[in-house]
């Protein structure tokens, strides 16, 4: 590394691509600003590549796989179904990351942004250095920095990475569908890719150390899950404390107490999905006086302003819901914060997160719970999707809608969904609940039949009291 | 948590630029250590700690104006520490994400001082209006909390927010608010700095936080630059006066009375004095003479020794005259008060307003010296090349503002009808036309051009 060459100078550096970077990135150099992207890996970042999408295209593949084998299902029996995990994995891998790897690429040229790949680390307040390769960097000054570098995988020292032993990233890579799989933490990570995979036919364990899998959602809405995860044969262990791994010729063997009895499961491999740290280690932050926070996240206020002004942060770097669409929300306010926008902040009342296993669980805005202790004269309402024709129909009538609405303005507060499609029916939740919408605003709007989303419209009514379908 | 709320700095302003910060996120500071330089129309200010802490959050940029009253900064004293206001922190290593972990509610802000609030004053103001109407607010520089909603179950409309623009400010104390004369009125406390710079990236970056309380600029789609055209950003007393002159023409009902006066003996008489305040240290100029003849008309029309509280709907009388005089430096130009000039003789006066004076020129003008004026009296001729009238903004809360133009020969009829040489006055009388009306007007510009004419009458009557 060469010290001290001459800078470049630059407007507004991005640190990552994902999907808060690119996004800020874009709208940065919609409203003006001249921008330069920096990636150390792929583009697109965690979620593109190893996290959001190719999850969900390993559990459709695993749904579309477990459904073609099950007997019966709409009358359809297929008398041997077969897949090539390596076809899933290139289809994943090109038709569904590969394309949007380009498609990111592609929305930053169009937008005039210059990528740059290397490593970035921070110099002073106003000046980074990108590293290149092992001989090569350039530095480079900024008038602005937006750091969306992201998080990785949170590793065990007994779980060391390696051929048996992965952690999502690796999951989600594995060569073919192992016979047994066991998952070290019952988060929606671990939760999702023990479904996929026992979709695809893998034996799977999943060992929790808190008493409950998904202990983030509310216990009606993880119930329907755990039944499907025991028909589907997931073999679930609460209050499991792993203590130790062995990596044998070909398996691993995790060791586990609960309460002080130990355990053992030998698998073919093991996931280590215990949660996700920010990368604010390998950034030089110490170099701009940025100081991060005991979980190593950068304080930043409404405007996403770090300590120092001309640098701000957004998504898994700063606190609140590791997800991808709060760091895209993040980057719009950032990049409208560096054009000027004096009226630009972080300002949302309801955050929708989802969990893909199956059934879907989706939850937005506040639980019953949450909205007694703020002091609303709350009420919960539950329309069940076992009467809903569009779920008979594709013979998924399992789940329901649960509304918290106020009692006295009859506006609502928080919404959760258990069941098919609750990703997307969480949309209009989120919609009504940041609109500070009524139930009667709902039921005065006509939803189309037959489909999964007038159930938010018997739930609206039936919180009204005089529900049809209730 | 403590929650540092800006402090009306003495003269019932109703908010106050952010000049400077002196603190970031994350400095540990102590009792009396300068949080922020701030700015209001009339006076810098570098406002103290209260607290010793850690600054947990910085609310507004540089160049935005603050809401008198809302919160600003937030320091973490020891207690629990609260998280960051409005991002949640719920980042467990194992927790999934809980669908119920919103952001909680944006920096509360209090805004006693300024407009009554009509809903609670920890509210969370993601419940009163959907988000295009909270950025509405913060746009408009609009504290929801004050705000009361029409729409559905007290739903906070566009439309709400627009009327809560139009509102008047509020001035809580009757001292000086925004204040307008022919020029800025605004003051160093304890110098007038040049502005700071600006902040850091082009264009201007600054944000308004979600606590709606700030009011900024707003930000209009600039015009593309012409030829040769070029852009500078406002000095701050460059925006006060211009926030002070709009406010002043908006709510005062301005009437100007154009007329003269016959000043020939006032001329003699000053010819001959000149030489008397010389030997006395004093420069004597037609000023001190122009107030004593302003506290004169005063003394007869006390009712023109008011101003108007629309608030309260109340007038307000002073107990003494206060003769505001509108001086010109390098930095702007200020309006000193000289105060109580009912009690000071004619040198008196004149060395009153030659010290003022200095003190204006060094920049060393505070809140004080600019408080309490009865009216204004203005040289609104002094460089002109001929004698001027003009219409003069009134320095707002003073009823009366007086342009002095040139004194200059005009030929007047005499009692023969014959023209004859006159030293003339020329005199424009800005009046606010909610509490004084067109005759008290005249009649106390009658008695101001009389004492003007008679030094005599000046003598017995002031």
């Amino acid at each position: 590394m060469v010290v001290g060459d001459f800078a470049r100078e630059a407007d507004l550096i991005v640190i990552g691509s994902g999907p808060g970077g690119y996004v800020a990135a874009i709208r940065a150099a919609q409203l003006g600003r001249k921008v330069i992207v920096v990636e150390r890996d792929q583009m697109g970042g965690t979620c593109l590549n190893v996290g959001c999408i190719p999850s969900k295209a390993l559990i459709s593949a695993g749904h579309h796989f477990a459904a073609a084998s099950t007997k019966g299902l709409f009358g359809v029996t297929a008398t041997k179904t077969t897949i090539d995990f390596t076809a899933t994995q290139k289809w994943k891998n090109e038709q569904v990351v590969g394309r949007l790897n380009k498609g990111v690429a592609a929305l930053l040229q169009k937008n005039g942004i210059e990528v740059i790949k290397g490593e970035a680390h921070f110099i002073d307040t106003q000046t980074l250095r990108i590293v290149l390769d092992e001989t090569q960097g350039q530095s480079y000054t900024f008038k602005n920095c937006i750091i969306a570098v992201g998080s990785r995988p949170l590793e065990l020292s007994i779980a060391p990475l390696g051929e048996r032993i992965l952690d999502s990233t690796g999951v989600l890579a594995l060569p073919e569908i192992p016979k047994r799989l066991t998952i070290v933490g019952g988060g929606y990570i671990g939760m999702e890719l023990a479904g996929a995979y026992a979709d695809l036919g893998s034996a799977v364990t999943v060992l929790e150390a808190m008493d409950r899998v998904l202990a983030g959602f509310e216990t009606d809405l993880v119930a329907p899950v755990l039944k499907h995860a025991s028909a589907r044969g997931i073999k679930i262990v609460t209050g499991a404390r792993l203590t130790g791994t062995k990596v044998n010729d070909g398996t691993v063997t995790a060791t586990y107490l609960v309460g002080e009895e130990e355990h053992m499961v030998t698998s073919d491999y093991l996931g280590i999905c215990v949660g996700r740290v920010p990368n604010t280690d390998e950034l030089g932050l110490e170099m701009t006086g940025i100081h991060v926070d005991e979980r190593g996240l950068i304080p930043i206020d409404a405007q996403c302003r770090s300590a120092v002004p001309a640098i701000l942060a957004i998504g898994d770097v700063v606190a609140g819901l590791p997800l991808a669409h709060k760091a895209s929300y993040e980057a719009k306010v950032a990049a409208a914060v560096l054009s000027g926008d004096k009226a630009a902040a972080l300002d949302y009342a309801a955050i929708p997160a989802v969990c893909y296993t199956t059934p879907e669980v989706a939850v937005t805005g506040l639980t019953y719970s949450e909205a007694i202790a703020k002091g609303f004269t709350a009420k919960k309402v539950k329309f069940s999707l076992a009467s809903n024709g569009r779920a008979l129909s594709i013979a998924e009538a399992t789940g329901f809608v649960r509304l918290v609405v106020d009692e006295n303005s009859l506006r609502l507060l928080g919404a959760q969904v258990v069941g098919p499609q609750a990703s997307e029916l969480i949309g209009e939740l989120t919609l009504a609940i940041e609109n500070l919408m009524t139930c009667d605003d709902i039921v005065a709007t006509i939803h189309a039949h037959p489909t999964l989303n007038e159930s938010i419209m018997d739930v609206a009514e039936a919180a009204l009291g005089y529900g049809i379908h209730q | 948590m403590y929650q540092f709320k800006l402090p009306d700095i003495g003269e019932g302003t109703h908010e106050a630029e952010i000049i400077q910060w002196r603190v970031k996120v994350g400095d540990t500071i102590r009792e009396d250590d300068p949080l922020v330089e701030v700015q209001s129309d009339k006076a810098t200010v570098d406002l103290p700690s209260p607290v010793d802490g850690v600054v947990t959050n910085r609310i507004g940029n540089e160049g935005d104006l603050a809401i008198v009253g809302s919160v600003i900064l937030e320091i973490d004293t020891g207690g629990q520490v609260a998280a960051l206001a409005p991002v949640v922190s719920d980042n467990t290593a194992v927790a999934p994400p809980t669908g119920a972990a919103p952001a909680p509610a944006p920096a509360p802000v209090a805004s006693e001082s300024s407009y009554p609030l009509v809903h609670p004053q920890d509210v969370d103001i993601r419940t009163l209006a959907p988000p295009r109407v909270r950025r509405y607010a913060r746009e408009k520089g609009i504290d929801l909390r004050t705000v009361a909603g029409t729409g559905k179950s007290g739903l906070i409309t566009m439309a709400d927010v627009e009327l809560a623009h139009l509102r008047p400010p509020v001035s809580t104390s009757p001292a000086v608010t925004h204040t307008a004369v022919a020029a800025a009125p605004a003051a160093a406390l304890p110098a007038v700095t040049a502005p700071p710079a600006a902040p850091l990236a082009p264009p201007a970056a600054a944000g308004v936080v979600a606590a709606p309380a700030i009011a900024s600029p707003v930000s209009a789609a600039p015009l593309a630059l012409r030829q040769g055209e070029r852009r500078e950003a406002m000095s701050p007393i460059r925006k006060a006066t211009a926030r002070a002159m709009v406010h002043a023409k908006a709510t005062v009902p301005h009437v100007t009375v154009f007329d003269r006066a016959d000043v020939s003996a006032l001329v003699a008489h000053r010819n001959r004095l000149k030489p008397l305040a010389q030997a006395r240290g004093i420069k004597l100029t037609y000023t001190p003479y122009i107030i004593k003849a302003a506290v004169a008309m005063l003394r007869r029309h006390p009712h023109l020794n008011a101003y108007a509280d629309m608030d309260a709907q109340e007038v307000v009388y002073r107990s003494s005259c206060n003769i505001s005089v509108a001086t010109n430096t390098d930095q702007g130009l200020f309006v000193p008060v000289v105060q109580e000039a009912d009690r000071l003789s004619l040198f008196d006066i004149a060395r009153e307003v030659d010290r003022l004076g200095e003190v204006a020129k060094a920049g060393q003008l505070t809140v004080d010296h600019m408080r309490g004026g009865s009216l204004t009296i203005t040289n609104v001729g002094g460089i002109a090349t001929g004698g001027v009238w003009s219409t003069p903004i009134i320095n707002v809360p003073e009823p009366i503002i007086i342009g002095i133009g040139r004194i200059e020969g005009e030929f007047l009829p005499d009692e023969d009808k014959q023209p004859v040489l006159r030293d003339v006055l020329k005199i424009s009388f800005g009046f606010d036309h909610r509490i004084i009306d067109g005759v008290a007007a005249q009649l106390g510009l009658n008695d101001l051009k009389a004492f003007l004419s008679d030094p005599d009458l000046l003598f017995a009557e002031a």
